[in-house]
């Protein structure tokens, strides 16, 4: 989030609208959020605030937001649809929130926001316009400030908008890549548990045996693979919901666990159903971030199933651009206990720095 | 000359809200036979530039071209703003802090920049109610200065705090106070650390002066029908962005001053000058004979009750708007006190932050 973004939300008089926008390929979810006050001040007529205006009921609002906000995309409006509206606190001050969601039946065009809610009365408000998602950039992007309307200002430009089914694919498709490249604890973990496929337990040690390697290797990739894809798809779909630090400290387990086992034995032959399991906290860890939206599941597959895709080149890239090394370290017990012991120690320490 | 200000930078070196008094002397005497404003300004803001070691100067010096740094000035507590903290700086380096203020604005101005920090360390002393990251306080104030003062030279300065953005901009040694927030919570007299102070006040008064000079007639036409006003239309809305794309001046409307009598057009020029003329001579004669030559295309409004303004009714809005000059006022209701506050904006169309973004 933008600093003044955050600089803005606490208590003070005429405190802006902010609207949040969603934009996928054929729909654009809006999340517009107003200080009761103003709302109050718009709503009521009277000339100035004061605290017996009487509080805005549901069926004011409503009618009053829709009667002041559009989305034109190729400069055909678009009908808005109402998901849902919330009466909430920041900070100790009061709000109402609007969810929105504007369709298409084509692919959108060029988009403008047309808004004069609150500030066609009261002249001193403004709404901050940020772009939280938006499919034609991927998956994995910043929610960024794209500017302002006001009481003169009542129409804004949407960058965003017009992508392709190719371009969509392609940008969910990149930021699965730069996922895994970008996350170091997934690759420690997947190399744990790679060093592990050359390796059978024989009395409660590991030796080696490259027989059957590529099957392992296979089975191994295939659980993983499916597991974190189906929470990945669960949690970007908000059907599931893991709270962030309980999933960073999974995963953070997950790698010191593998470790562990990396040095000894602790199921040999399970190493699939531990990758299963892994898999499904992992899948939660991807999905943290990812466009979360007001879009429909509809609008979502095409990225996400991408995104994964994206997710699955990059491992097996890893797995088998490194076989010759993983093959070599498992090998060699210094080496396989050296990985063994980074991979407790990483894990070690994400896990104190979460809690601490 | 010794000007008022270079003995109340003295005497206003006391560490604010801290309370720690100091009788530390500032000498910024050599700066006093300054043949111009901007080159007393430049000798006095170099003098508080040399005061400061290297690693304070990185924080405090920055360049002109900083254009998101430049506009980082906000009405509210708890902002991030550029340049040093006056609670970072010594009880020398605050004191020279001060008087960089001193040499910006006039003696009138000097007052409200010094009773608006004091009004903040009120709000601190009231219990203040956190005012986000931060808080309430003159130690929160900032001083940045933007590109090497010199007197002929590009450059400028921004004092900020909760209530207070002062953002002077000198071109070829001409200066641009704009754009300029000043407000003050509590409205009135107030007490702190032994003194008395009422910043803005006699600005207020200026102002109502002119609304309340105006017939029933000329009130209906000064008055924005269907627009209410829950602060000033312009305060910082271009926060960090660089750049004044946010800065939309509303169509001109109101009561045309040229239809005034000559009284009343004197009235509107006292209540300009309460904000232009707080800066120092050299800047403010320029702007207000332009101002005031313009009055055949500027307007005086008001919103909030039909029947006038009212100081202590939130909700009340004033405004001049002309070719170039464009001034707010706008009763606020109290966050940590009862009764209003003012929240005031003084810019210029054509040469906020002089031009130079």
């Amino acid at each position: 989030m933008s600093p003044l973004w955050v600089g803005l939300a606490f208590a003070h008089p005429a405190t802006p609208s902010t609207l949040t926008l969603d934009v996928g390929r054929q729909q654009v979810a809006m999340d517009l959020r107003i200080p009761r006050d103003q709302l109050e001040m718009a709503l009521s007529g009277e000339a100035t605030w004061h605290p017996e205006l009487p509080a805005p009921s549901d069926a004011l609002v409503v009618p009053y937001v829709l009667a002041n906000l559009g989305l034109t995309s190729g400069g055909e409006p678009l009908p808005l649809q109402l998901d849902g509206l919330t009466w909430t606190e920041v900070d100790g001050e009061p709000f109402v929130e609007l969810s929105l969601t504007a369709r298409s039946g084509d692919p959108l065009g060029s988009l403008v926001l047309h808004d004069s809610a609150v500030a066609e009365r009261v002249r001193s408000h403004r709404t901050w316009v940020v772009l939280r998602g938006d499919v034609g950039a991927g998956v994995d992007v910043e929610p960024r400030m794209v500017g302002m309307v006001n009481g003169v200002r009542r129409e804004l430009a949407i960058p965003a908008g017009g992508a392709s089914r190719g371009m969509v694919a392609l940008a969910a498709f990149r930021d699965g890549i730069t996922h895994i490249a970008g996350g170091f604890d997934h690759m420690v973990f997947l190399w744990e548990l790679l060093v592990a496929v050359p390796l059978v337990a024989r009395g409660g040690r590991w030796s080696v045996s490259t027989e059957g390697v590529a099957r392992r290797l296979f089975g191994l990739l295939t659980a993983f693979t499916l597991a974190h894809s189906a929470t990945l798809v669960l949690v970007a779909l908000g059907l599931v919901h893991v709270p962030g630090t309980l999933v960073e400290s999974w995963v953070a387990l997950s790698v010191l666990v593998a470790g562990l086992h990396l040095w000894r034995p602790l199921w040999p032959g399970r190493e699939g159903l531990f990758a299963a399991a892994a898999g499904l906290v992992h899948g939660a860890a991807f999905a943290e971030g990812l466009l979360g939206s007001g879009l429909s599941a509809g609008e979502l597959a095409l990225p996400l199933v991408a995104f994964n895709g994206g997710i699955e080149v990059a491992q097996e890239a890893l797995a088998l651009g490194t076989l010759p090394l993983w093959m070599t370290v498992a090998s060699r017990p210094a080496l396989r206990r050296a990985v063994a012991g980074a991979g407790v120690l990483a894990g070690l320490g994400w896990l104190v720095s979460l809690w601490s | 000359m010794t000007r008022a200000w270079m003995v109340a930078a003295v005497a206003w070196g006391c560490g604010g809200s801290s309370g720690t008094t100091t009788t530390t002397p500032v000498t910024v005497e050599e700066c006093e036979d300054s043949a111009s404003g901007a080159e007393a300004a430049a000798c006095v803001t170099q003098a508080f530039l040399d005061s400061l070691s290297d690693s304070e100067r990185s924080t405090a010096a920055l360049e002109l071209t900083d254009s998101a740094e430049r506009t980082q000035w906000s009405n509210l507590p708890g902002q991030t703003r550029p340049g040093l903290a006056f609670g970072d700086l010594s009880d020398a380096q605050r004191s020279l802090a001060y008087a960089v203020a001193g040499a910006l604005l006039s003696d009138e101005g000097y007052e409200d920049f010094v009773g608006v920090l004091a009004a903040d360390d009120y709000l601190d002393e009231q219990g203040g109610g956190g005012g986000g990251p931060g808080g309430y306080g003159s130690d929160y104030a900032h001083i940045a200065v933007f590109g090497t003062p010199s007197a002929g030279g590009d450059w400028a300065v921004m004092l900020g705090n909760h209530h207070m953005a002062y953002n002077v901009t000198f071109d070829a040694g001409v200066g641009y106070p704009v754009p300029n927030h000043i407000g003050v919570e509590p409205k009135g007299t107030f007490t702190v650390g032994g003194e008395s102070y009422a910043p803005l006040d006699d600005d207020g008064a200026d102002m109502i002066a002119v609304f309340e000079s105006l017939d029933a007639s000329q009130l209906a036409q000064a008055y924005l029908t269907g627009q209410t006003f829950g602060d000033v239309v312009l305060g910082p809305v271009e926060y960090d962005s660089g750049s004044l794309s946010a800065v939309d001046y509303p169509t001109q409307e109101g009561l045309a001053v040229s239809s005034l009598s000559s009284a009343q057009q004197d009235l509107v020029t006292t209540a300009m000058a309460a904000w232009v003329r707080s800066f120092a001579d050299g800047t403010a004669d320029a702007l207000m004979a332009d101002y005031t030559a313009a009055y055949d295309q500027t307007t005086i409004a008001f919103g909030g009750q039909s029947s006038g303004p009212d100081l202590d009714t939130a909700g009340t809005y004033m405004r001049i708007d002309g070719p170039r000059v464009w001034i707010e006022v706008a009763m606020q209701s109290g966050v940590i006190l009862q009764g209003t506050h003012y929240h005031t904006i003084y810019r210029d169309k054509d040469f906020d932050y002089g031009a130079s973004l």
